[in-house]
């Protein structure tokens, strides 16, 4: 379980890996509506996802992009797919700890199967509404 | 020498030797008794005749004795020689005459005054005959002989005697008497007991010592004083008879040439030799006789025991000969003939046991056949095995020499048969495979029943040095040879490729299967994908309306929209895609130069607009496909090439063909830009379904999906290459222009 001083009082810092605008925009707008204190940084593909979190290429300033607390990752993604961005955040040292939530248009989906055993740490049904996402939450203790 | 004439022989011999021994035995026996007796008798004879002769010799003596004493005779005779009268010749003659006249051998009687001259005879014709020189009147002076022999004037053998005349002790005269020797002659003649060929001979002796015969003999009625026999003739007996010597001849050759048994006598006063002999033919006449009967007896006992051995052994024989006859009929292959048992005897035993043989040998034949039958059957269908055995057979000894290899091997390594056999196995081995020797080695000190090198890749070669793999079982045969192992090799060049055409097809189906897959889930995701944020952006609108914050519904409407458009796109794209996929081609001949003509003529706008230099290269060929399916590869690749544009760079697009390199048959049509370019990890991804690189531009994700589902249905191939971002891309693709309509739909 994910340490509750994590946070330690700062904005929860949430990376969000998603090709569909139209979507990423869903879940942004969701957060705000839910006035969750947040800091969310977006990028659309899996390259980028990557570079953000290894601090590659454009994302080389540790300072400006700092690393998230919470990634949440879509599947469907345009250069490098979202479950090889999950692995390559699992088998890091650096880091699997950060929770991996996936983002899904269906839970049935045997992309989750996929994903939990990748080591995946939650999963969220498109559109996302408050309830699950609390709920997902308090799953990886952050309520 | 066969057994018949040595039985008889043998036979022959054990009688015929003991008869002859004894007959032999008893016949010298007989014969030394039969000599003995022989000789006993002519001496019995012989002493008679001396007796005989004897006493006719001094008979005659006493007759010249009487008439010489007769005292008238010798005074007439005195008196005529004093006086010489006739008177006292008369009374001679008279008194001679007389004489004469009393004994009729008397012939002649003559009186011979000493003077030799006859003064009185028988015979008037006689006087006055001188006799001075002869013996007989020399003899006769002195004393009285018998002793001259004469033949007279009528060739007749006489017999002279002469003796002294003497009055009161003066010599007178010779008084010579001849007389004819019949008397003697009769008893010399006298053959009594002595058969047909005996006989006495009687000599006198010479003054030299030879002999002379005095009488004729039995068969030479001239012998008398003509035959004679010289002193130094030491082995005839007459010679021992008249100097005295009485002897026993058991074997000498008289004078006829002829082997008599002799015996000598010597008669002393007138000193004659006397012999008495016989032929031994005659003598012996009943020993030759009896020799002969022996002989003929043998002779006549040799026929009968010839026959009968003859006889015997052919008993004996026969059936042996018989049997031979019989076993060079078996060895000529007549197992059928049967030898004769019907005797009882021992042959009858033979021929019994002969026909056991034989009829064991028969059974043994016919199980021989047989097993000869099965093992033709079981060879030939070895060989028919063997020989329509579609892998390659070989017997390999444990020295690896091959012993046996078939026709399959044969065609399978090119080498012929009689190249094989006799040769090491390794022959069929590669040289890089040089552990073959040891491992073969190795395997026959635990020879199993087992595939060769199981796992391993394993390559025989060929005559002509190429190589074939092959799998390799080995079976251990125990022959009375030892053990040799048989392997049957299998060309497995077919197999593996089949194997290796399973294996891709099991790929190219495991791939197809994972693109269905992914397929699906992308169609299923990216169909979802708009409705999820219609109502994703409906339940926003539903907040904003309540806040009525007008500037965030227009955009909430503006999202629905748009994906509500782009879930309209997505369906066309996708049932664009499918029917590629379901239907079947129809290609015609199409020149490209025209296809991107009509291309570029759709694209007019967006040419227009973004001022995009299109290069179409000369002299393009013309291609077997489906049209507008080409038109749709075309648009598509030109399309991008002007969508994916760099910001501020015009778009320059070049359209032709080149050659491959690798195969300069090959045309390689290639759409190539000035744009942004490819990184090189997603230059493969990027002709998967709803894969965009960005999601910047518009699009569906699905043009490139297409063209490769056309390139595939055509047999091409479509790839690209690019230097990576910022470098432009080349899509480069080749078809098969064949008619083959490929359907590769999913």
């Amino acid at each position: 379980m994910m340490d509750k001083k994590f946070t330690n009082g700062e904005p929860l810092k949430i990376l969000l890996v998603e090709d569909n605008l139209a979507h990423a925009e869903m879940v942004i707008r969701s957060f705000e509506v839910n006035r969750i204190a947040n800091e969310i940084t977006h990028v659309s593909d899996g390259e980028m996802a990557l570079d953000y979190l290894h601090r590659r290429g454009d994302y080389s300033d540790g300072n400006k992009y700092p690393l998230p607390h919470l990634v949440l990752l879509d599947l469907r993604l345009p250069k490098i797919d979202g479950l090889e961005v999950l692995d390559d955040i699992k088998t890091s040292d650096d880091l699997k700890s950060i929770p991996v939530v996936i983002l899904t248009t269906s839970g049935t989906d045997m992309d989750v199967a996929k994903a939990y055993k990748r080591h995946a740490n939650s999963y969220l049904v498109k559109p996302i509404d408050f309830d699950s996402f609390t709920l997902m939450m308090n799953e990886l203790g952050y309520y | 020498m066969n057994i018949k004439a040595k039985l008889i022989l043998t036979f022959l011999s054990i009688s015929l030797i003991s008869i002859v021994i004894s007959n032999s035995i008893l016949y010298f026996h007989e014969k030394e008794n039969a000599t003995r007796e022989i000789l006993n008798h002519l001496e019995s004879v012989a002493s008679i005749q001396r007796t005989r002769i004897q006493g006719l010799y001094q008979q005659n003596m006493e007759r010249l004795r009487l008439v010489a004493s007769r005292t008238q005779l010798r005074i007439s005779l005195d008196k005529y020689n004093q006086t010489g009268e006739i008177l006292h010749q008369n009374k001679m003659n008279r008194i001679i005459a007389d004489a004469k006249k009393s004994i009729d051998d008397f012939k002649v009687i003559l009186i011979v005054a000493l003077d030799g001259k006859v003064v009185a005879a028988t015979n008037k014709s006689r006087i006055d005959q001188n006799i001075t020189n002869t013996e007989i009147f020399y003899s006769g002076k002195k004393e009285n002989r018998v002793n001259f022999f004469e033949l007279d004037e009528n060739q007749n053998l006489m017999v002279m005697f002469s003796g002294p005349l003497y009055l009161k002790e003066k010599l007178l005269g010779v008084l010579v008497i001849e007389s004819s020797i019949n008397t003697m002659m009769s008893s010399i003649k006298d053959y009594t007991g002595l058969g047909e060929t005996g006989e006495t001979v009687l000599a006198t002796r010479t003054s030299q010592g030879d002999a002379v015969f005095i009488m004729p003999t039995r068969f030479n009625k001239d012998a008398a004083l003509n035959l004679r026999i010289n002193s130094n003739q030491t082995n005839i007996p007459m010679i021992y008879a008249v100097n005295g010597d009485e002897k026993l001849f058991e074997n000498y050759i008289d004078y006829r040439d002829k082997a008599v048994l002799a015996v000598t006598r010597y008669i002393k006063g007138p000193e004659w030799g006397l012999v008495v002999k016989i032929d031994k033919s005659e003598a012996f006449s009943y020993l030759i006789q009896m020799r002969n009967t022996v002989i003929a007896i043998l002779i006549i006992f040799s026929i009968i025991i010839i026959i009968i051995s003859i006889y015997i052994s052919r008993q004996i024989t026969q059936p042996i000969i018989k049997l031979t006859n019989t076993a060079k009929k078996i060895i000529e292959g007549d197992l059928f003939v049967r030898a004769d048992e019907t005797s009882n005897d021992e042959t009858g035993l033979l021929g019994r046991t002969f026909n056991l043989m034989t009829a064991s040998l028969l059974s043994e034949q016919e199980k021989l056949n047989k097993s000869k039958e099965q093992l033709a059957s079981s060879e030939a269908l070895f060989r028919g095995v063997l020989e329509s055995a579609i892998d390659g057979v070989l017997m390999v000894d444990n020295k690896g020499i091959i012993l046996l290899a078939n026709e399959a091997l044969s065609n399978l390594t090119g080498f012929s048969i009689d190249e094989l056999v006799g040769e090491t196995v390794e022959k069929l081995v590669p040289a890089s495979f040089d552990t073959h020797t040891h491992q073969r080695e190795e395997y026959f000190k635990n020879p199993t029943t087992r595939p060769m090198d199981s796992g391993l890749n394993i390559f025989s070669c060929r005559k002509d040095g190429t190589q074939f793999p092959v799998e390799v079982s080995l079976t251990p045969v125990v022959t009375e040879q030892g053990t040799v192992v048989a392997a049957i090799i299998q060309d497995v060049t077919v197999r593996i490729q089949i194997e290796r055409e399973k294996e891709q097809l099991l790929k190219s189906l495991e791939l197809k299967n994972a693109e269905l897959e992914r397929f699906t889930y992308t169609v299923s995701h990216d169909l979802k994908s708009p409705l999820v944020t219609i109502s994703g952006f409906i339940g926003l609108l539903e907040k904003d309306v309540a806040e009525n914050n007008k500037e965030r519904m227009y955009s909430d409407f503006e999202k629905i929209r748009d994906a509500a458009n782009t879930m309209q796109h997505l369906l066309n794209d996708l049932l664009e895609l499918s029917r590629i996929g379901r239907e079947t081609i129809t290609r015609v001949d199409v020149a490209v130069e025209d296809l991107v003509n009509s291309v570029l003529k759709l694209l007019t706008a967006t040419i227009t607009t973004t001022q995009a230099k299109i290069i179409v290269e000369s002299e393009l060929p013309t291609i077997h496909v489906e049209e507008a399916r080409f038109k749709e590869v075309y648009l598509n690749l030109i399309e991008n090439a002007i969508k994916y544009r760099r910001v501020g760079v015009i778009p320059e697009i070049i359209i032709g063909v080149r050659r491959d390199i690798n195969n300069s048959n090959k045309e390689v049509f290639f759409v190539k830009d000035n744009g942004i370019g490819i990184d090189a990890r997603y230059q493969k991804k990027i002709f998967g379904l709803f894969e965009r690189l960005s999601n910047a531009n518009e699009g569906t994700g699905v043009g490139l999906a297409i063209v490769k589902r056309i390139m595939d249905i055509h047999d091409g191939r479509i790839w690209v290459e690019s230097d990576g971002v910022g470098y432009g891309s080349t899509f480069n693709f080749v078809i098969s222009q064949n008619d083959e309509t490929l359907h590769r739909g999913v």
